[in-house]
């Protein structure tokens, strides 16, 4: 407090100053970069040096003197249950580590809390002509920015150069990833993936199954009679009409977080239809990319959604309900099926028990499928004045491994149990133990943290978020739920191992069904159509499709929308995203 | 006291500066008013800075404005924006939803505070007074994320606070947030309830103003409470109240963002969409800094006429200059 | 000093009924944010808690009251609304002294009150509002809160609506004692505007105690965000269809609990600033019925 009160002095002159000489003209966005000599470790050869340091040393490597770099983050939090006491988002057990073990000295340029002010602050530091993080996130949109603006540095030497084998083959494997941010075989970013463990499944509660005497639906007609029966035949026996089928959220399109009827368009058909983004979802059909949204194979899925909004079998207010406000209907016990991720055991089911994972029913023709989420959430770019960028890639090469496992050159033992014990978990003669301290009896003084599962001190990794591998924790859901004290060989094993058994079971029940997932396919940056027609192309889409399932417009308004969709820059769209889509052959 | 108070008493002033010559008058009113322009020196050069130097940012709207080229490299548009804006299919319904929510807003936020104003004035119990004096102003401090999830639940139409009440006069329930009449309704309501309280305090401030004096006198000459009111206490806002209509009819295109953003749905696009969210929409795929200056610009043009209309007629009709 | 009739007695029961609905209306979604943030973490999630809390915990007041980003925040939030209101009314309260004489007075105040009304209306928007103020060197300081709406030209209007509405014998009195404007100011205009003045100094308060927008624009790091920064962190709703859901964000997620605690005690201040400004109103009625 103190030390804003300094700071708040020291500026008033200055300011006071300035508000004498200040001139009318703001346009001259004067340059003034550059003048930060803060990375006071260059020599000439510097580069290079720390280079072969990174390479010569792939799993102890030390930048000495150390290597300072800023960044900037995304970060919301609420309690102070994420970190011990003393310690914050600018100084916690993984910056010091990086600091003191690394050479790696971290610095914030700015932290906000969520992703719509991270862009808005990124913008407003290009429209500044302000200096940029040294090393910086973005999704696509923003990314698009900083490369037009030619403001972050090329990648493909360093990839080649000093990107850990294994993340180089997961490019191969999944080449879509690095689209967005690559422009004539130039690539500006490394991508940070989701471990792609969110595809939809089906919760059903299981008590109400058995109080109308039915299974868990396997098919449509099934599915349709477990609604009917969940609606209609008192499920809870409280003797109140008080209950229905499916909770589910559809102002913002049929494909959500949670509370999503994804499952429901994959009955139907292959194409997913999503009405808030026009990149998404689009698939492939002769060579040729289509549009999901405007597929007539959606006319099955608005017509069977209309049927069951007319017999009450849906929430009748699923058209203004947010998924979370959707998942209350499970929660406080008023709808029996809910379609969605199978972390909702810890939320918003954590204290609802009697719902069970089941995997997602088959469509008429047999068909099941569901929509995947897109791999990337954002892309690690460097400053194009960014000098050492091969260190931080030393660093991401670091946690990577400790996920990859010991095959990974980069591979550190340190992180075999965990990332830093006394805060995610402890060792305790000769036994690890992450959570249940006081049922595994450890001595109190042994704990990292409270024995309370709301306190996780989980690690807050600056640059790249929890370092995810796409589908890499999949057998590990098996290997636990087969021996819950199974050996835990990676960070990720020790993430998936502390579930609970409902928890693995949902788990296992996506897995089981990753081959019906249903990607999108295209991956390019923003086309012109979608900067400058997408508004209208969204709202027609949700205003089409709600009023539809709503019975506000028959079913065959469908293909009026299609044509109104076409005329307004669908077809434009079209052409532009099959354009990109030629390049990538 | 009177409206006209202020420009009748320095009317009959003498004016003898007159025969002076002119350099010597500019001395005298250098002299008489350099206290004033002093007293504004703060103000003026705070506004200045901050407030007048941006506005040269307005030129954007006719940009195709991009962060990393700055004002002097984005390219001219023209009125490109403009034309967007007007050209775009729902153009007209989306200004005219604005216009009747923001007018019907306008309205309620003239007359509901005043006379929630008069009435409290009229609770004897001061305690009570008070207490409901800082009871209604509450709900001004909740934002509308936070009130959005509540009003979902009380106007649900299973088993919502509100369709329950109405179905005690066998009203069927009602979808409030789905069918677009009734959500306009809801969004007055809600929209003044949440406010009516904080817009009172101005006129209870101006009510706490008059001098008791009158009150006493009036009671000696047999004028009832009611008398009282429509003489003394509605005559003494009068000014305020003007003052109040006139600046918020500037507003006539600010239908409420924050409020229609937390509880709009496409089922109601048709009748509760409106430019804001509208340009709201359009920034999501990429800032539009320069679309988003474009709309400002024309709110603004359209709020300072108006302003400058209701400015004149106030002086016209009731004698007095709001400002 | 009461007319007493029977009509007026069926008014006042009538009025008095009336006035305790509103206020109840307006305290219910407070009391179900309390009785919310009073709950089990589980009734919160499914939203069955109305106006009495189910499953009754103290947990989320234990993680906010020993919250110190909660605690550093609610300071900051103090400290801005504080520094802000003394600037802005200060600022205000001088302008609106000298526009509240009439043109013939002062020659030139039309043009200084359309300067002021002109800027009411139009502003250059988000990114050139931004450039001023980090080349005026205050960006991420509480400057950056305070200076630029300094002038907030509506609470202007009204004070100088307030002065003129004085009655112009006083003034008239003071000059000719020999007091210049600025005693004229000080020692009578104020003193007798209590109303006036504590009604602008709530509004200037309540518009800093509930700004967001520019904490998060100004200053760089959390660790200096106001209350109402800070809120707005917690209240405002992630896309998790971009954002991705994972076992940590979750907490935060599902923390409903914690966040209405956090929502009640940000408006505690509020709830209390309000009583102790009334009596200010009082006190104008007494300092106005002994001027005369």
């Amino acid at each position: 407090m103190r030390d804003s009160n300094l700071r708040k002095k020291r500026h008033l002159p200055t300011m006071l100053s300035l508000l004498l000489t200040m001139t009318l003209i703001i346009s001259a966005c004067s340059s003034t970069g550059g003048s930060d000599g803060a990375d006071g470790n260059t020599n000439d050869d510097g580069t290079s040096e720390i280079g072969e340091q990174v390479l010569d040393n792939k799993t102890s490597f030390k930048f000495d003197p150390p290597i300072s770099f800023t960044t900037a983050l995304t970060f919301q939090q609420q309690t102070d249950r994420d970190f011990k006491p003393g310690e914050s988002i600018e100084d916690h057990v993984h910056l010091r580590w990086m600091r003191d073990e690394l050479g790696l000295d971290v610095s914030y340029d700015f932290v906000v809390p969520n992703s719509e002010d991270y862009e808005t602050k990124m913008r407003l530091l290009l429209s500044g002509n302000q200096d940029l993080p040294d090393v910086m996130t973005a999704f696509t949109g923003l990314a698009n920015d900083l490369i037009t603006a030619k403001k972050v540095m090329p990648l493909n030497d360093i990839i080649d150069q000093y990107l850990t084998p294994n993340l180089k083959a997961l490019y191969e494997e999944y080449p879509a990833v690095l689209y967005p941010v690559t422009r004539d075989g130039v690539i500006y970013g490394l991508p940070n993936m989701y471990a792609m463990d969110e595809g939809t499944i089906m919760w059903v509660r299981e008590d109400w199954l058995q109080n109308v005497g039915l299974d868990a639906p396997k098919t449509l007609e099934e599915f349709e009679e477990v609604l009917r029966a969940f609606t209609e035949d008192d499920p809870d026996q409280n003797g109140q009409d008080d209950t229905l089928g499916l909770a589910v959220s559809l102002k913002d399109g049929p494909f959500q977080w949670m509370a999503s009827a994804d499952p429901i368009v994959g009955m139907f058909s292959d194409y997913v239809a999503q009405t808030t983004d026009p990149a998404q979802f689009w698939h492939e059909e002769d060579g040729k990319l289509i549009y999901g949204t405007t597929h007539p194979a959606q006319k099955e899925f608005l017509a069977q959604m209309n049927e069951w909004m007319e017999l009450g079998y849906i929430d009748p207010e699923a058209g203004i309900k947010d998924p979370t406000k959707a998942a209350e209907m499970v929660a406080s016990g008023q709808a029996g099926v809910i379609f969605g991720p199978y972390w909702m055991n810890g939320y918003p089911l954590s204290g609802s028990p009697e719902f069970q994972p089941y995997p997602n029913p088959a469509g008429p023709g047999g068909q099941v499928g569901r929509a995947e989420k897109q791999m990337v959430h954002d892309y690690v770019m460097f400053n194009a004045d960014f000098e050492h960028p091969e260190a931080v890639i030393a660093y991401i090469n670091k946690l990577f491994a400790a996920n990859f496992g010991e095959d990974d050159p980069y591979y550190d033992p340190q992180f075999k149990n965990g990332w830093h014990e006394g805060y995610d978990y402890v060792e305790y003669e000769g036994e690890v133990y992450h959570n249940n301290f006081e049922e595994n009896g450890l001595p109190v003084s042994e704990w990292p943290k409270p024995d309370d599962p709301t306190v996780t001190y989980s690690i807050k990794f600056p640059i790249t978020g929890a370092p995810f591998v796409p589908y890499l924790g999949d057998p590990a859901f098996q290997k636990f739920k087969d021996d819950p004290d199974a050996q835990s060989n990676s960070a990720m094993e020790t993430r998936i191992k502390s579930s609970q058994a409902r928890q693995l079971d949902a788990g296992l029940v996506r897995i089981s069904q990753n081959d019906t997932a249903i990607h999108n396919q295209f991956a390019g940056p923003p086309t012109k159509t979608m900067l400058s027609k997408s508004e209208l192309l969204t709202k027609l889409e949700s205003e089409s499709y709600l009023k539809i399932i709503y019975g506000d417009e028959p079913i065959e308004y469908f293909d009026q929308f299609v044509e109104e969709w076409k005329a307004n820059g669908g077809d434009q769209l079209i052409q532009e995203v099959n354009e990109w889509y030629e390049t990538t052959k | 006291m009177t409206m006209a108070a202020t420009d009748s008493s320095t009317a009959l002033r003498p004016t003898p500066q007159k025969r002076k010559p002119i350099k010597g008058r500019w001395l005298s009113y250098v002299r008489k008013t350099w206290p004033l322009h002093v007293l504004l020196l703060p103000a003026l050069i705070i506004a200045l800075i901050y407030n007048y130097t941006p506005m040269f940012g307005i030129i954007i709207a006719f940009m195709d404005y991009e962060p990393w080229l700055g004002v002097n490299e984005s390219p001219w548009v023209g009125w490109e924006h403009f034309e967007y804006l007007f050209s775009y299919p729902d153009a007209k319904q989306v200004i005219w939803n604005t216009i009747i929510i923001a007018s019907l807003k306008i309205v309620m936020q003239m007359f509901v505070p005043v006379v929630f104003a008069l009435l409290l004035n009229e609770v004897r119990l001061t305690w009570y007074k008070r207490t409901a004096q800082t009871l209604v102003y509450l709900p001004h401090f909740l934002s509308w994320v936070v009130l959005g999830g509540i009003f979902v639940d009380i106007l649900s139409i299973r088993g919502g606070i509100v369709n329950r009440f109405l179905g005690q006069f066998g009203i069927e329930p009602i979808f409030f947030l789905a069918d677009g009449d009734w959500f306009r309704i809801t969004v007055i309501l809600s929209d003044i309830w949440k406010d009516f309280g904080f817009s009172a305090i101005i006129f209870l401030a101006a009510i706490a103003g008059i001098n008791p004096a009158l009150y006493e006198a009036a009671s000696i000459d047999g004028a009832n409470r009611w008398k009282q009111v429509l003489h003394i206490t509605i005559p003494a806002i009068l000014p305020i109240f003007i003052v109040v209509v006139t600046l918020s009819l500037g507003r006539v295109l600010d239908a409420g963002f924050d409020q229609i953003f937390n509880l709009y749905n496409p089922l109601v696009y048709d009748k509760g969409d409106i430019i804001d969210t509208f340009v709201y929409r359009v920034g999501l795929q990429g800032a539009q800094f320069s679309f988003a200056t474009a709309v400002g610009l024309f709110k603004s043009i359209i709020g300072f006429i108006l302003i400058v209309i209701s400015y004149r007629m106030a002086y016209k009709w009731a004698g007095y200059r709001i400002f | 000093m009461q007319y007493r009739s029977t009509s007026y007695t069926v008014f006042q029961i009538f009025n008095f009924v009336l006035i305790g609905v509103l206020s109840l209306l307006c305290i219910l979604p407070l009391l179900h944010i309390f009785a919310v943030s009073l709950s089990s973490r589980d009734a919160a999630t499914a939203n069955i808690v109305n106006f009495w809390p189910v499953g009754f915990t103290l947990a989320a007041y234990e993680q906010t009251i020993g919250n110190q980003n909660f605690l550093r925040a609610l300071m900051i939030g103090f400290q801005r609304t504080i520094l802000g209101t003394v600037v802005s009314m200060g600022i205000i309260t001088m302008a609106a002294y000298s526009l509240s004489k009439s043109n013939l007075k002062f020659r030139g105040r039309n043009m200084y009150a359309w300067f002021f009304v002109f800027m009411m209306l139009f502003n250059g928007g988000l990114i050139p509002t931004y450039l001023v103020v980090t080349k005026t060197g205050i960006y991420d300081s509480i400057w950056a809160l305070v200076i630029p709406s300094a002038v907030n030209v509506w609470n202007m209007i009204l004070m100088l609506n307030f002065f003129r509405n004085l009655p112009s014998e006083l003034e008239d009195a003071a000059l000719i004692d020999g007091a210049g404007h600025f005693t004229t100011l000080f020692r009578i205009f104020i003193p007798i505007s209590m109303p006036a003045i504590a009604t602008m100094t709530l509004f200037t308060m309540v518009f800093h105690w509930n700004s967001w927008f520019d904490g998060i624009i100004y200053l760089t790091s959390m660790e200096d965000y106001p209350l109402a920064s800070f809120l707005h962190t917690v209240v405002v709703k992630e896309n998790f269809n971009e954002v991705g859901v994972d076992l940590e964000n979750l907490q935060e997620i599902s923390n409903r609990t914690v966040k209405s605690s956090q929502i009640f005690i940000g408006a505690l201040p509020i709830l209390l600033v309000y009583p102790f400004l009334q009596r200010y109103f009082v006190k104008g009625i007494v300092l106005g019925s002994v001027k005369e």
